[in-house]
């Protein structure tokens, strides 16, 4: 079996959801020598990408979108295991996020956070209803390089400026980028409270981490 | 003047209707709820809703903050829950009251935070919602004669940040319509100043604005099987003041509820059944009506589709099942749309959405001025759905087969050729004939001749008319300028 052939049905078993011939594929794939690393970074990430791509022009649904988060999440795992000490994958970039204190709409949240891990981002979800400090010691913790918050109600979109200020007097304002989303957010708004990005939905969430990503 | 309780036709009413589900179906429906409540329960987080759930004999976890609601806790609340809640008006005479019967009433969509702007020549543009468009939007719900209730349409969201936007949107609705109206967004620490505010407009008649709040509350559970603080707050001091309280379930099939409508009509029936209890629990008799905006997750973006005919099926579910209960149906959805703006699939998403609760007997259907799913208003689209209300309730009348009805002697009299166009019968009948305001039924020349317009646009006209001519508030001068006042006070306190 040619490498590329090997790699190719890794990523094909992503996007199929089919867990048998995944767990087949990369067994064979450590046989044949490949390393942890590359079957992650040739094989299952260019599956999640695929994945990504077609939910975005509608040929997949969202639960199947899941299905393979979830599947790639189980490989990736049992990856790790063997991965030889001090080894890793390239280092993702880190992203914080959750829905502000006081609104318990997560639904769009939970779609945006798919979205960034099946495109390579490590994503730390703070939850609903969460409180503002929450994001702000997650962000810490982890090193976070994006802090994200969405707000659907304009009652409570007042959050995502308060969180500026919260990252600003924790000293970590200048090591991180912001971006919000929501329903009542808007292009206008994240400038107004000086947030880095906005993003209308959870594919342009995605092309908008990378932009500020690759800015820093 | 305002049409209330248009009667479906059931049981012995006439009119026409439809009855989905069958007794056994209801009977299933409620043993599926009992089962979910009893095994699985509910889950909040508030202290004061587990305390009153344990009390009642609930078994309570308050470490994880899940109460197990047995079958007679639910049917003790379901007994003590009124089948007849008035919503009280400015002007009494346009209380209303909702019976647990098949009965429609409809009300315009509550909250939007987007509004759609129009121009004469038909062009459209979409903003952030202010306290101004509230008010048209207001004023035009109290001149539809569709609507029974005139909800606070759109946020008030020029003052989010300026100001206590909850304040303005409620003395806005108090100073623009003599209809009732519920408030669909209220804080539960707001209550005290919707209070104050309701005795403002009562001159200072403590005991009077008890007895006939003003401002009606909503709530809703998050699905699944979950009330949040906030949620539980207001159901629990809008009972304790004897507050018409609208619960209602937004589950999505799909995402928040399971992907079949059967099964997440049992779960969303769990959650309301447990907000229920939560109000009899609070205050014995407490005014509680049953809600949905249950639709299906479109599981292609995520988004809850408020044009789907499965929106339309839960809702018609929901009439059933609340009458099953004996606790008056409302705010159930129907007129919803997924449209961003007045088109095509506005009219037919929003026709069928309204027909089927209706037909179903839902008493109190909310959607009018909807666009995109619940999230943009627009006042034209007000005066079209109230149309679309219109020839709805002249539908429900179905046809009432009696020897008075059927004209024999007008019949005989005219025999062979002739018209009826003349007869005194006939004159005296016209005014039961539907009659749109803004559908056009001219034929081909006489449209032209009007300049070719569309119903949006006709709709537009008809909106300039309301604006400019209508006068919506029933409150002496004063008022007007003490609610102001009272709410330029709390501003300052907000802005401390
Ligand atoms: C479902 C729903 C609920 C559910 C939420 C379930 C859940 N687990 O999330 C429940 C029933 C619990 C609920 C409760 C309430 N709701 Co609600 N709810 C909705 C509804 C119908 C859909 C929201 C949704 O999920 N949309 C689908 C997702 C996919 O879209 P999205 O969230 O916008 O996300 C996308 C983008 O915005 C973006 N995005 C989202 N987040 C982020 C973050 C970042 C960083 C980025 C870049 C992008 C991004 O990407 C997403 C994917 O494309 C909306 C109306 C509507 N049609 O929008 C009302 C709505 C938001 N609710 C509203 C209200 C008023 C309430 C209640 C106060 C009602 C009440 N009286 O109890 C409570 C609030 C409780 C609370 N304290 O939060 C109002 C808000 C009005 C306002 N003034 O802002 C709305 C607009 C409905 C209405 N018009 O009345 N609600």
């Amino acid at each position: 079996m040619s490498n590329e052939n090997i790699m190719e049905i890794i990523k094909e078993s992503i996007v199929k959801v089919d867990k048998d011939t995944a767990a087949q594929a990369v067994e064979n794939a450590l046989k044949e020598g490949f390393g942890p690393v590359e079957i992650i970074e040739k094989g299952l990430s260019p599956g999640m990408q695929k994945v990504g791509d077609l939910f975005e022009r509608g040929e997949l649904f969202l639960p199947q979108v899941m299905m393979a988060a979830n599947l790639m999440t189980g490989v990736v795992n049992s990856l790790q295991e063997k991965m030889p000490e001090g080894q890793s994958a390239e280092k993702q970039s880190v992203v914080v996020i959750g829905t502000v204190e006081g609104d318990v709409h997560d639904i769009g949240k939970n779609i945006v956070k798919i979205l960034l891990s099946v495109n390579g981002f490590e994503v730390h979800d703070v939850g609903r209803d969460a409180l503002l400090t929450s994001f702000v010691e997650k962000a810490k913790e982890v090193g976070a390089n994006i802090v994200a918050s969405s707000a659907l109600m304009t009652g409570t979109m007042e959050g995502q400026r308060e969180l500026e200020t919260l990252l600003r007097d924790a000293g970590i304002r200048d090591r991180v980028k912001t971006m919000v989303g929501g329903a009542p957010a808007t292009e206008y708004w994240a400038e107004k409270i000086g947030a880095d990005a906005y993003a209308e939905n959870a594919s342009e969430a995605v092309s908008k981490a990378r932009e500020l990503t690759a800015a820093k | 003047m305002v049409k209330a309780n248009i009667p479906a036709g059931q049981e012995h009413i006439e009119g026409l209707g439809l009855e989905m589900l069958n007794n056994s179906d209801l009977r299933l429906i409620h043993e599926a709820t009992m089962e979910v409540l009893e095994n699985i329960g509910i889950e909040t987080k508030d202290p004061e809703a587990l305390q009153l759930y344990a009390d009642a004999g609930c078994e309570v976890d308050f470490e994880k903050g899940v109460a197990k609601i047995p079958e007679y806790v639910v049917m003790d609340a379901i007994r003590s829950s009124p089948s007849r809640v008035r919503l009280a008006a400015v002007d009494k005479k346009k209380d209303l009251v909702l019976r647990s019967g098949p009965y429609v009433n409809w009300a315009p969509f509550g909250v939007g935070i987007e509004f759609l702007e129009f121009d004469a020549n038909g062009k459209h543009r979409v903003r952030a919602s202010t306290e101004a468009d509230l008010k048209k939007s207001m004023t035009i719900c109290d001149w539809c004669d569709g609507f029974s209730v005139a909800d606070p349409t759109i946020a008030a969201r020029d003052w989010t940040e300026n100001g206590r936007a909850d304040l303005h949107e409620v003395s806005t609705a108090l100073c623009n319509t003599t209809k009732p109206f519920t408030f669909g967004e209220p804080e539960a620490n707001g209550f005290e100043d919707y209070f104050e505010m309701a005795k403002l407009v009562y001159g200072g008649d403590e005991e009077l604005a008890r007895k006939r709040p003003l401002v009606n509350v909503c709530n809703c559970p998050t699905s699944p099987l979950q009330i949040c603080d906030n949620s539980t707050q207001i159901t629990i001091r809008a009972a304790r003041n004897m507050i018409p309280n609208v619960v209602i379930s937004m589950s999505m099939a799909g995402g928040t509820g399971p992907v079949t409508p059967e099964g997440t009509l049992v779960t969303q029936n769990a959650e309301v059944l447990a907000d229920i209890v939560l109000a009899q629990l609070a205050e014995k008799g407490a005014p509680v009506t049953y809600g949905t905006a249950t639709t299906i997750m479109d599981l292609r973006n995520g988004i809850a589709s408020g044009g789907a005919p499965e929106m339309a099926l839960f809702s018609a579910a929901v009439a059933q099942v609340s009458r099953f209960y004996g606790i008056p149906c409302g705010d159930a959805a129907g007129c919803w749309t997924d449209s961003k703006v007045p088109d095509a699939q506005a009219g037919f998403e929003k026709g069928l959405t309204a027909m089927v609760p209706a037909l179903a007997g839902a008493n109190l259907i909310f959607g009018g001025g909807l666009l995109e799913m619940g999230q943009t208003i627009s006042l034209e689209q007000l005066v079209i759905d109230n149309d679309v209300i219109g020839m709805i309730n002249s539908m429900l009348k179905g046809m009432n087969i009696t020897d008075s009805r059927i004209l024999m002697d007008d019949i005989e009299e005219v025999g062979i050729g002739g018209h009826f166009i003349a007869r005194a019968s006939t004159r005296k009948a016209m005014s039961e004939q539907s009659s749109p305001l803004v559908f056009d039924r001219n034929m081909r020349g006489p449209w032209e001749k009007k300049g070719e317009k569309d119903a949006a646009l006709v709709a537009h006209e008809k909106v300039e008319w309301i604006l400019e001519n209508h006068d919506p508030c029933g409150l002496d001068r004063d008022v007007v300028k003490d609610l102001e006042a009272f709410v330029a006070r709390r501003d300052k306190e907000f802005l401390k």
